[in-house]
This record gives structure tokens, sequence and C-alpha cells, in this order.
């Protein structure tokens, strides 16, 4: 059963059962009241008979001396009863007259001193009987009336109420429903967000308008879905990452896997002449040494994602100095000039690490100058912070391939990187790196201008 | 002998496929990006295309489109080796779709079958004295015919096909007796013995130590 429906029905039933016992009281109250009217007319009724009938009688015995006086009283009786009174006379326990419904049972109003009144129902038809001593010879009076318009109008009345509850239950349970139906609408608002959401829309947000509790508990729902749609995406993104890394892992296994097993085949197989053997051992130790630095870097990759460091205070000069001693053959060959500038002298990090990065971003800008080209290696403050900057003059990087040039297996220009024996992996080991030393990598490029990578050290 | 267009933007494996493929005797035009194909395809009368699916610039799959319009068939040569990207490889043209490492039989193999489907293989082969007429199955000896059975003949079909490359005893026997031969490896030797004799090519087919046969040429 919904929840309208619950409301609907408690409400209902709650208010039916109190309106009816209300009703009901109010009947029973309204009844007696009209019984107490009803006796207090009686009263005055008998009082009036008792006392002149007892006149009459005195009268009569007193001036005719005829103690028999039944026909005074037939006589009397004949009047009171064409207003539809009854009269019955007892003397001590006995009836000396009556033209009322004669039945058996206990008389308990005949004595009534001075009266007293009992309401019985005779054929159905209530009458109200009222009984006492007369002022006469013993004599004890019972007069008896229908009062049954006492219970004509408890019944008019009662049907009164149980028409009134129908109708005000229909107009009730009208407004009852539609006051429901519009309070619950946030309610099925929400439940059927819930189920798109539940259902894969990830996407999609509850609406509900106003300022009641539907609508907070709408707003933290919201909360809840972006939280968890974050965390999907996250998942999502990571594992497209893994798939794409390990599809270029793939790809860059082939190659050489390919050359070196297809190369040996054909020199045990084939018949083949001198140069073909040169080409052949050529290429076998060409993609040897291929796989051979693919597998050196990949280790070093893994090994910085596991790695915790320390950061101690590195002295900058020395490690410019280190980078181009150790870059001096191939800048030699391609008759490269390479300038360092030190604004800033130390910077926190790991020796070793910074080295790494240096090297792979200088010799990046190695292979994208052209011959007797000029190389900018600097470190200088800024905003509190140390940058270290590497600066080349050659190829530059287009503007589209900036975002993803950090990415595993990422190069610009496969075949010409392939010729460098590039794969692709420098800049996402230094980007590593860099998010070891909590440092971040920007790259700023013009295509066919210059290069500059720029690794600003936020933590000191 | 057919002339192959190759495209594959690493100089390894383009020469080793131009290797292999100079061994069995036929022409190759080598390239290492996609640009210059269709230009090289109107320019020269190009047999098959071994295409890499990725090559800078435009990709395999894109390029194949066109080459296919030609009526040039073309065999795909790739890493990448989900099914789905063979299927999308055979639905939008390409003839076969090799994956990397390959070995040099099997893509001779191919290459063969593609060019017979097209017609483009040479139906008569001569060395020596001897002629085979590879459709027929006629095989003459200085001008003589020589008597042979069909499994003789499919091996000396197999080593043709293979010429200048050795073939594993096991090789041979997958490819002309099938998979379900439970056989000696030493039939094999039987059969070469043979068509030795026959043909008078005790020097052209070569014993390769411990490993099986070659047809030099």
């Amino acid at each position: 059963m919904k929840f309208w429906q619950k409301t609907y029905l408690c409400v209902l039933i709650v208010f039916l059962i109190t309106f009816d016992l209300g009703a009901l009281a109010l009947l029973k109250k309204s009844y007696k009241l009209n019984e107490q009217l009803d006796i207090s007319k009686g009263m005055t009724e008998f009082t009036s008979i008792e006392k002149s009938l007892s006149y009459i009688l005195r009268q009569y015995t007193e001036n005719t001396g005829n103690s028999d006086y039944k026909a005074v009283l037939s006589n009397y009786a004949e009047h009171y009863y064409k207003n539809g009174i009854r009269l019955e006379i007892y003397q001590a326990d006995r009836l000396i007259f009556s033209n009322a419904y004669q039945f058996e049972g206990e008389r308990a109003e005949k004595d009534g001193n001075p009266y007293k009144t009992v309401y019985r129902k005779m054929n159905d038809e209530l009458w109200l009987f009222i009984g006492g001593k007369m002022d006469f010879n013993d004599l004890k009076l019972v007069i008896s009336r229908n009062s049954d318009y006492l219970q004509e109008y408890y019944i008019t009345l009662r049907q009164y109420f149980i028409k009134l509850s129908s109708v005000l239950s229909l107009i009730l349970s009208v407004v009852l429903i539609f006051l429901l139906i519009h309070l619950t609408a946030p309610i099925r608002k929400l439940n059927n967000g819930v189920k798109a959401i539940s259902a894969g829309a990830y996407d999609q947000r509850v609406k509900v308008r106003g300022n009641d509790e539907f609508v907070e508990l709408a707003l933290d729902f919201n909360k809840m879905v972006d939280a968890v749609s974050n965390h999907i995406e996250m998942i999502k993104k990571v594992s497209e990452d893994k798939e794409m890394f390990i599809n270029n892992l793939t790809h860059e296994l082939k190659t050489p896997i390919t050359a070196i097993k297809g190369y040996s085949q054909f020199l045990n197989h084939a018949n083949f002449n001198e140069e073909e053997r040169k080409m052949a051992v050529h290429y076998i130790y060409e993609h040897t040494a291929r796989l051979d630095s693919l597998s050196g870097k990949m280790m070093q990759l893994l090994y910085l994602k596991n790695e915790q460091i320390t950061l101690e205070p590195v002295h900058i000069e020395s490690l410019f100095l280190y980078v181009v001693n150790m870059e001096r053959h191939h800048l030699v060959e391609k008759q490269l000039k390479i300038i360092h500038e030190c604004f800033a002298e130390e910077v926190y990090g790991d020796q070793e690490l910074l080295k790494s990065l240096l090297i792979n971003l200088v010799e990046n800008s190695i292979k994208a100058s052209s011959t007797g080209g000029e190389i900018l290696l600097r470190s200088y403050h800024y905003q509190e912070v140390v940058v270290l900057e590497v600066l080349d003059y050659g190829r530059g990087i287009p503007k589209k391939d900036i975002a993803k040039i950090t990415d595993a297996f990422y190069v610009v220009d496969r075949s010409r990187s392939k010729e460098l024996g590039g794969i692709g992996l420098g800049l996402s080991i230094c980007n590593q790196i860099a998010q070891l030393h909590h440092a971040k990598i920007q790259i700023d490029s013009k295509e066919n201008e210059y290069t500059r990578v720029s690794v600003y050290f936020t933590t000191i | 002998m057919a002339k192959i267009l190759i495209v594959d933007d690493e100089r390894a494996i383009n020469d080793l496929i131009a290797v292999n493929l100079k061994m069995i005797g036929h022409e190759y035009v080598q390239l290492y990006n996609g640009d210059q194909i269709m230009k090289t395809l109107n320019e020269t009368e190009i047999d098959l295309v071994i295409l890499d699916v990725m090559l800078p610039g435009r990709d395999g799959f894109e390029i194949v489109q066109d080459i296919v319009k030609l009526s040039v068939p073309v065999i795909f040569l790739t890493a990448k080796n989900k099914v789905s990207d063979k299927v999308h490889g055979l639905e939008i043209g390409a003839e076969d779709y090799i994956v990397k490492p390959f070995e040099a039989v099997e893509l001779i193999a191919r290459i063969h079958v593609i060019l017979r489907r097209n017609q483009k293989v040479a139906t008569e082969f001569r060395l020596d004295g001897t002629l085979v007429e590879l459709e027929k199955h006629i095989v003459t000896v200085n001008g003589q015919e020589i008597e042979m059975t069909n499994k003789e003949f499919q091996l000396l079909d197999f080593l043709i096909q293979n010429k200048n490359i050795a073939l594993s005893r096991e090789k041979i026997i997958e490819e002309t007796w099938g998979f379900d031969f439970y056989g000696d490896t030493r039939t094999v030797d039987v059969h070469i013995q043979k068509l030795r004799k026959k043909l008078n090519w005790e020097n052209r087919i070569k014993t390769v130590y411990k490993y099986g046969y070659r047809l030099e040429v």
C-alpha cells in the first residue's frame, strides 16, 4: 500500500471514529434533555390532575355523602383520555379504576411519594408513567402518556448524523486525497529519480522544489549521486588508462619481438647473402636494444609508482652541472650550446630522481633541437615557489598534443620518434617524479619555435 | 611473379617482409607512411598491398577503403589482436589479417592464397630442365613428362611457393598431408628423395640439418 493511501485510510478512520463518538454522545445528551423536559411536563400534568381530582372527589363525597365515586372518576378520566392521558386509581394496592393498558409486572411508580416516573415500552411505543399519592382517602394515582415522540426524535437525529457523517467523509476523502497526492509528489519524484539513477543514468539528478524535508533528502541524495558518479568516472578513467597503457605496451613489445623473431628465423632458414645477413643482425641488435631500453624505463616507472621519497635540500647548480656533464656527448654530436642560470639555489627533493627528471627533459630538448641550437636550463623563484625550467628552440609540440604528451607511450610523431630512439615514456617518468615531489609540470610550446617545460615545486 | 606493396612505418618490419618476399622471387615496393600509397598504386601495377594498421598520418583502416576501390587485394599487418579489430578489418575490405608477431612462412602462405584467388600467381615454374605447370599438374624434365602422385605434386607445389625458405618437416606434413596425419616425419624424407630423383634436383632441394628442406633457386 502506498504512503498516501495509508495516510488517507488512517485519517479517515480516525475522523469517523471521533465524529461518530461525538455524535453518539450528543445524541445521548440530547435524548436525556428531552426526556427531562418530557418528565417535567408530565409532572405538571400529574400535579394538576392529582390536585383537581382530589378536590373533585372530596367535594363529591362531602356534598353527596356517597362514597361510590367511580362514575365521577370515569367521567373525569374521559376528559383526560381525549388529551391522551390515561388514568389508573389504586386504593392501597387494589386497582379501583383504569382506562390504561393493563399489563403484568412490577408497578414501582404507584408507590411514588410524592411521585415517581417510569418509561415503558408498550407495543413498541414509549409511554411515560407517573405515579404518586393523592390527597384523598389514601388513593394512589398513576397517569400514563404516550412519549413516543422522544424515540422518533432520537431516530431522526441519528439518521441525520449518519447522513452527515457520510457526506463529511466524502468531502474529507476528496480534500484529503487531493492534499496527499499533492504533498507526496516530491516522494514520487524522488522515487523516479532514484529508479532512473539506480538503473545507470548517473548523469541524472532529482529535481524537487521547496524547502521541506523531501527537498533536503533530494539534495542529499543528489550529493550522494555526485559522489558515486565521480567515483565511477574515476574508476572508469583509471581502467581506461590502464587498458590504454597495456595496449600501448603490447604494441611497443610486439614490434621488436616481430623483428627479432623474424630476422633470426630468416638467418636460420633462408638462403641469404652477406648484405642481408648484416641487415638482419643490425635489426636484431637494434630491437634488442629497444626492448632493453623499454624494460629499463618500465622498471623505472613501476618503481616510481611505489616509491616514497624523503625530501632533502638539493643544490641546483651542481644538479645542472651533473646533467650537462652526462649529456655532453649528445650535445657535442649535435653542436648544441647549453646555458644554465641559477636564480634559485636550492630545491627540496630527491637528488637522484631530480637528476633523472632533468636528464629526461634535456634529452627531449636535444632530440627536438636542430644542429647548432641552444638549450637553456634555469632555476628561479616564482611566488615563493622554486621553478626548474628547460627551454629549447626546436621543433615544438603541436597544440593538440600538449595535453596528452605526459601519457605513457604518447609520441607526437611516431616514425620520427622511433628514429630518435624514443618510446614515449620519458615525460611519463618526469610526471611521475614530479608527482612524488608534489611538483607540477607545465609545458608551453609553439610548433617549430620553442618548447618550455617548467617544473613548479609547490612544497618549498 | 607478383609485385607487392609493403606499407609499414617500422623499417625493420618493412625490410623483414621485403627480404622474405625477395626469397620467393616476388618484386616489392616499400613505403613507410600512408601518404604515397595512392600515388604508387596509380603509377605502378601492384598485385597486393601489405598494410600496417597503425601508420603515421592516415591509418590503415582509412586507406584500405581507397585501395579496395582499385580492386587491389590488401592484407592487414598489425599488433592489434582483438577479434573486433580483425572483424572490422575484414569487413571494410581487407582480404586477410595477420597479427604481429608473425611467421614468415605463414605470411607467404597467405600471400600465395590471395594471389591465387586473384589469379595473379604464376602458372608455371622453370628450374634447370624442369618445367612445372602448376594449374595442369604436369611436370616435364627436359621435355619428357614425369609421372607423379598427388602427394608428391602437393609437396612440390609447397616447395615452389616457399622457394629459398627452409621448411620444417612438421610444416611440410601440416601443409601437404594435413593436421590429422599420424605418420612418421620420415614420410617426408621418402617423398623428398623421390622428388629429387624424378626431377634431377639433388642439388636444388637442400637438407637443412635437423630441421627440414629448402628449395634453392
